[in-house]
């Protein structure tokens, strides 16, 4: 796990510790050199007990390998829950399991996904998403907002408030759920995939309707060629 | 810029990962320092192996994190962990301590006649550790060299207060922006 993913794992940690679930990994040792803290697994994926919920965090690659993939899709069916926390989605939407449902994830990679996951309902603007055993958060912090709810959907509103009072937590983005994250594309300086800042006069682009769009890459730019409509509208 | 990290068995892991997160996403250089050699098993469980221990060099940081959590009863006795607090604190820009970290800072004497915060639930406890204080109970208190936040999340909000003073406004926009967060919850007393 990469240092940038922690506060999405440990976030949700922190509001589900009530919860008495075990934390499963793809290996249960850590590597022999890491310089970051790095949390230790209760188990391997071949050794882990069936989870209730089982949370997806952002991992350092947006894929996973068919093993990782094969073991989501046998625990999401004995789970009450399976969720996603930013970029966790990408990983989530790999293993077939969002097709036809909403999601969302991480405001930097909405597109990315709604382009390369057109049976997936990519939702903008807010913190979470539920769609029946299955949910996702935003980027990062949207992940403490989704823990929080899903205390709720186990014990009740009274113990989640209890739990947020607990822990101080005064953001409403559980209850609300709206995102102040997303905002609209400047296509002249934003790649109209990712957001990313881009150099017009030498990024890849495309013309869609009389109106010129840029990409970081030329991968963005092959996702935006292939559904053109449905990039713009996330715009 | 750099930040340490205290972490000590029973630490709370919103108390850490929060800041953590808002430095990092900030591209700050982390360290975490361990109370004792090998790995922390943290309130909740979740066992973390620290980059080092605080018998080891560590460069002077920006801000020095003290976390919070039921651990801190136990460390708080620890003479060996508050002579090391005592000593980084002296080479720190900024020591920033969260929820019951506030009950290390008052037991190293870092406290005395200073305004402070902490978790609501161990108000009472912080003024026994440190009667010359002035407890706000506000989510965020900055006495310059030393911020306290209050209970757990509060540190995430903490963080921010503290990479705006270094980093400055916009800085620390963006970073709430990248890690979704929404800032303007803040509630910050100057003392």
């Amino acid at each position: 796990m990469q240092r940038r993913e922690f506060l999405k794992r440990s976030a949700a940690l922190g509001a589900l510790a009530a919860l008495p679930f075990p934390f499963a990994s793809i290996d249960a040792e850590p590597s022999a050199i890491t310089p970051r803290p790095f949390p230790r697994p209760d188990y391997a994926l071949t050794t882990a007990p069936a989870p209730k919920v089982m949370v997806i965090p952002a991992q350092g690659m947006n894929s996973a390998s068919e093993p990782v993939l094969g073991w989501i899709r046998q625990a999401s069916r004995t789970a009450d829950l399976t969720m996603s926390v930013c970029t966790g989605a990408l990983i989530l939407a790999q293993t077939g399991l969002l097709a036809g449902r909403a999601a969302t994830t991480h405001h930097g990679a909405l597109t990315a996904m709604a382009l390369a996951y057109p049976d997936i309902h990519v939702k903008r603007g807010v913190r979470f998403v539920e769609d029946g055993p299955f949910a996702s958060s935003g980027g990062l912090s949207c992940g403490i907002d989704l823990a929080m709810r899903v205390v709720e959907r186990y014990c009740g509103q009274e113990m989640a408030q209890e739990t947020a009072r607990q822990l101080e937590y005064q953001s409403r983005g559980w209850v609300e759920n709206h995102n102040m994250a997303f905002k609209p594309l400047n296509c002249q300086t934003d790649c109209a995939v990712c957001a990313m800042h881009i150099n017009p006069a030498k990024d890849p682009r495309s013309t869609d309707k009389g109106k010129t769009y840029y990409f970081c890459e030329p991968n963005h730019k092959a996702l935006f060629d292939a559904h053109p409509d449905l990039a713009v509208s996330f715009t | 810029m750099n930040a340490a990290i205290l972490l000590f068995d029973d630490v709370e892991v919103l108390d850490f990962a929060g800041p953590f997160e808002v430095f990092n996403a900030a591209s700050f250089e982390i360290v975490t320092v361990g109370t004792k050699l090998g790995e922390i098993r943290t309130r909740g469980g979740l066992c973390i192996r620290p980059t080092q221990t605080i018998a080891e060099p560590l460069a002077s940081p920006t801000v020095l994190i003290i976390p919070g959590g039921f651990g801190t009863r136990i460390e708080m006795r620890n003479e060996t962990v508050l002579s090391w607090l005592r000593a980084t604190a002296a080479r720190s820009d900024i020591v920033f301590s969260v929820c019951t970290g506030s009950l290390l800072l008052a037991a190293a004497g870092a406290l005395r006649g200073l305004r402070a915060t902490t978790h609501h639930d161990a108000l009472d406890e912080l003024r026994s550790a440190e009667p010359s204080c002035q407890i706000t109970g506000d989510r965020i208190v900055d006495n310059g060299a030393i911020v306290m936040a209050a209970g757990v999340s509060s540190g995430i909000d903490g963080a921010f207060h503290v990479l705006e003073r270094l980093a400055g406004n916009k800085t620390a926009a963006m970073t709430a922006r990248y890690i979704e967060y929404p800032l303007s919850l803040s509630r910050i007393t100057v003392g």
